[in-house]
């Protein structure tokens, strides 16, 4: 790839943007709702452990203040991962809209990460100030290093990639099934329930526990959630290693199924 | 039986302007704009009448229709029909009427049948076990559906549905019918099915009959009585002929000369129509036909000769370009 | 008495739409272990690290989890799909139809099709209230009369819990004749209904207010386990009676506006 290329794949990437952007934009007060009702199951999370460590007591050295540092970061990670673009692709593909999509002279991912960028874009608008208003309600008594934070974008943004490849991946299945939409939620639960929102992952005993460490959902949430107060299950540099491992493995798999699915897509005309 | 007394229709609708511009104003203000979709109509049906209303879309036509079956709450002015208030939908009112849509004829889920449906209308409308598997097998013969009444709706072409959809309706036996475009979409074959069926059905049980229509053959075969709207106004009701006798008051003789006079000025005739394959239409005056007629063929000689009314479009494009009557 | 023939036909009529579809059966009884399964793990690592959640032993929450889904599965199977289509059908116009029909527009608007595989998260929960009542038999140190008392102040709650669970749905759905297209309010409902799998005195005093308030999630599931264990008095009990029944006129009058609404302005 030569710089013309990368400077015409940026140009198209930009242009889906801000076209999804406007058509994001339109239904707006649905995504509104959607990023509340994003805050409510870990909030319960947390409401939960705070219940636990209510009479001072700690679990595993952490105290309702870590506990409460931890889950206003999976909430955080949980906004800024945002992603609900598969749910449009899902349906584009078996009702063969997706046609037109492959008539264009790229790759579908253009519009795919266009989409994704304009539903983050949109849902930031009232996700960051909601988060804002989170920290100073709930303020809490031990605050982030600023080397801490910094380390938090850094593992969000690869989160963010991760979780984007993982439900792409689920979404390709409409290719086979008209069931995507169950399997797409199912891995969404996936992700919140191993990653390590019902519980930090470090409280799973067993071998369920210490499985977790090596899936692609404990650098979806958990991983980047404790960069912020301080990593407790894993080395820093063995969880950037996961993240990293995980993203190649799903590009792969990702354009392996693909090919696959469009090849069967075209034999069968949609 | 139908009273409807200086009755109007006022919507209001949010108004935007188009582009970015608009879209952020809207966002801030809405602007809201009424607009008057009847605007005061009043007539009288009696019972039996098979009553059909015209006019261009967004006329006003299904409002009326929607404010008769009590859909929709008049903004002012009272309706009577059957010495009820349609708005209040009480249920008694409700059990003697029916709308039937062409676009929608059937309210029941696809992969269900006409016969579940019509299971379902018997619970609805209170219809006694024994009579109505009576009327059932009646309404089947009558409309003929018995080769897919038991099929999944979904597998129906557009008129069977609308048969089924009839099924479903008369199977409580309304006495006041209001057909929204009965055979919107059908073919001439199944366009005149109908129509031949909703006579047969205003002949057997004296029901009224009130449709719109696109279809002017719907109008012309089916109604003796007409009204046209326009713009939420009344622009004329009553009898077919006397519209036609009145607004286009000229019929069209239509003849093919031999090849000897094709010389002949035509126009000394009537106002020459059209001309084609040797056949010529001319416009004559009502009163002057016949004279007209036996000077064509005294003077020329003429292998055939018809002497046609004008087609009822053009009547009713009088109509809106004369605007009263 | 007709609106009884009404229901069972509409059962009659889902299970024979639904029926051939046996996939869906399969991916329900599916979704519904693994959602009931995660919910039960994710108490089992809580319960790890303690003995009690504001004074809920693990059983009574699992019992509290299984009237959770009992609840969620009787809605869904009889009135949720109906009322979640309520805000497109109001403002494609569709309601013409129903309101045509001689029948109460507001049973012929929720209830319609029936989502027959719902069932799996009937019998799961019912499943797990009979094996929790067994299980917890012994620690329940009453008298058998007091035991038959609180049971059926248990079933009658559970109806209480429906009435008002469907009516919070309905006021959604009824939005719809004024705000438009409601459809997101069930979405952001349904997750703050989820808190109701959690025994409401959990939460902190401002949310455990707003749980028995605004948003009664806390009737839907936690009153009526909380009764089922320990039983309530008759005073509050009535009261609660009292308050399912105005919640449920308030929905009547709702929709009687909505209606009128609709009648007066739409196209």
């Amino acid at each position: 790839m030569n710089n013309g290329d990368v400077l015409t794949s940026l140009r198209l990437l930009k242009g889906y943007t801000a076209w999804k952007t406007m058509d994001v934009f339109s239904w707006r007060s649905f995504m509104y709702l959607l990023v509340f009702s994003q805050l409510i199951t870990p909030l319960v999370s947390l409401l939960v452990w705070q219940a636990v460590t209510a009479q001072e007591q700690t679990v595993y050295g952490w105290s309702s203040s870590e506990f409460l540092v931890y889950y206003l970061a999976i909430i955080m990670v949980r906004q800024l991962t945002v992603s609900y673009e598969h749910h449009m692709l899902g349906m584009n593909i078996y009702t063969g809209e997706v046609t037109s999509l492959l008539l264009k002279p790229h790759h579908l991912l253009y519009s795919v990460i266009g989409e994704n960028l304009a539903v983050k874009i949109v849902s930031y608008t009232v996700s960051i100030p909601l988060i804002i208003v989170l920290w100073m309600g709930f303020t809490p008594t031990i605050l982030p290093s600023f080397s801490n934070v910094m380390l938090f974008v850094l593992t969000v943004v690869n989160a963010s990639i991760l979780r984007f490849l993982w439900l792409y991946l689920l979404t390709l299945t409409a290719f086979w099934t008209e069931k995507t939409q169950s399997i797409v939620n199912a891995g969404e639960v996936a992700i919140f329930f191993i990653g390590g929102e019902v519980a930090p992952l470090f409280l799973i005993h067993g071998f369920f526990g210490d499985a977790a460490y090596y899936l692609p959902f404990y650098g979806m949430m958990g991983f980047p959630a404790e960069t912020l107060i301080g990593i407790k299950g894993i080395s820093l540099s063995s969880g950037l290693l996961l993240q990293y491992a995980w993203i190649c493995t799903l590009v792969l798999l990702c354009s392996w199924v693909y090919k696959k699915g469009i090849k069967r897509y075209s034999a069968l005309g949609g | 039986m139908i009273y409807v007394d200086d009755v109007k229709k006022t919507y209001v609708v949010p108004v935007r302007e188009s582009g970015i511009k608009g879209a952020l104003s809207s966002f801030i203000k809405r602007d809201k704009k009424e607009i008057a979709a009847v605007k005061t109509i009043s007539f009288e049906i009696s019972k039996g009448e098979i009553v059909g209303f015209i006019g261009s879309n967004g006329a006003g036509k299904s409002t009326t229709l929607k404010m008769l079956s009590g859909i929709l709450h008049p903004s002012d002015g009272a309706i009577s029909v059957m010495g009820h208030t349609p708005y209040k939908r009480a249920p008694e009112y409700l059990k003697k009427i029916a709308l039937i849509r062409g676009s929608k004829p059937l309210f029941a889920p696809a992969d269900l049948t006409a016969l579940d449906a019509l299971q379902m209308q018997r619970i609805i409308y209170d219809l006694d076990y024994k009579s109505f598997t009576k009327d059932l097998n009646r309404i089947v013969d009558w409309l003929g559906i018995e080769p897919y009444y038991k099929k999944p709706l979904r597998t129906l072409s557009l008129g069977e549905r609308m048969r089924c959809g009839l099924a479903c309706s008369i199977v409580y036996n309304p006495e006041v019918l209001f057909l929204d475009e009965p055979t919107i979409g059908l073919d001439i074959n199944a366009q005149s099915r109908i129509r031949h069926f909703l006579n047969e059905y205003n002949r057997e049980t004296n029901a009224t009959i009130i449709l719109t229509s696109h279809y002017m053959e719907d109008v012309t075969q089916l109604c003796e009585r007409i009204m046209v709207i326009d713009q939420g106004k009344l622009l004329f009701d009553g009898n077919i002929d006397y519209l036609i006798e009145s607004l286009t008051p000229y019929k069209l003789i239509v003849f093919t000369p031999d090849h000897g006079s094709t010389h002949i000025p035509w126009d000394r005739y009537g106002v020459v129509e059209h001309e084609m394959n040797g056949r010529i239409t001319i416009r004559v005056a009502n009163h002057q036909v016949p004279a007209i007629t036996g000077r064509l063929l005294s003077d020329c000689s003429i292998l055939g000769l018809t002497v046609e009314n004008p087609p009822f479009e053009s009547t009713i494009e009088q109509l809106y370009k004369a605007e009263v009557v | 008495m007709k609106k009884i023939a009404l229901v069972h036909l509409f059962f009659k009529t889902s299970l024979m739409t639904q029926l051939p579809y046996r996939i869906n059966f399969v991916t329900q009884a599916l979704s519904t272990l693994f959602y009931f399964g995660s919910g039960l793990i994710g108490l089992r690592i809580i319960f790890t690290h303690t003995d009690s959640l504001a004074g809920w032993t693990f059983y009574e929450i699992v019992t509290l989890l299984g009237v959770y889904q009992l609840i969620a599965g009787i809605l869904a199977f009889f009135v949720m799909e109906n009322v979640e289509n309520l805000p497109d059908k109001i403002v494609d116009g569709h309601l013409d139809e129903t309101i045509l029909m001689p029948e109460n527009t507001q049973f012929l608007s929720s209830f319609g099709s029936c989502n027959v595989w719902a069932i799996t998260d009937i019998l799961l929960g019912i499943g797990i209230m009979i094996g929790s009542i067994f299980l917890n038999l012994d620690q329940l140190t009453l008298t058998s009369f007091q035991f038959i008392v609180q049971l059926m102040q248990f079933f009658v709650l559970i109806g209480c819990s429906l009435l008002i669970s469907y009516s919070v749905r309905m006021w959604i759905g009824t939005l719809g004749f004024w705000l438009g297209r409601t459809g997101g309010g069930f979405i952001l409902f349904t997750s703050i209904w989820a808190m109701g799998k959690y025994p409401v005195d959990m939460y902190p005093p401002f949310f455990k207010w707003l749980l028995y308030t605004l948003v009664p999630v806390g009737v839907v599931a936690s009153i009526p386990t909380y009764v089922l264990f320990n039983g309530m008095g008759i005073l509050p009990f009535m009261g609660l009676l009292f308050l399912t029944f105005i919640i449920y006129l308030f929905t009547n009058s709702l929709w009687k506006m909505g209606i009128r609404k609709y009648s007066s302005a739409a196209s």
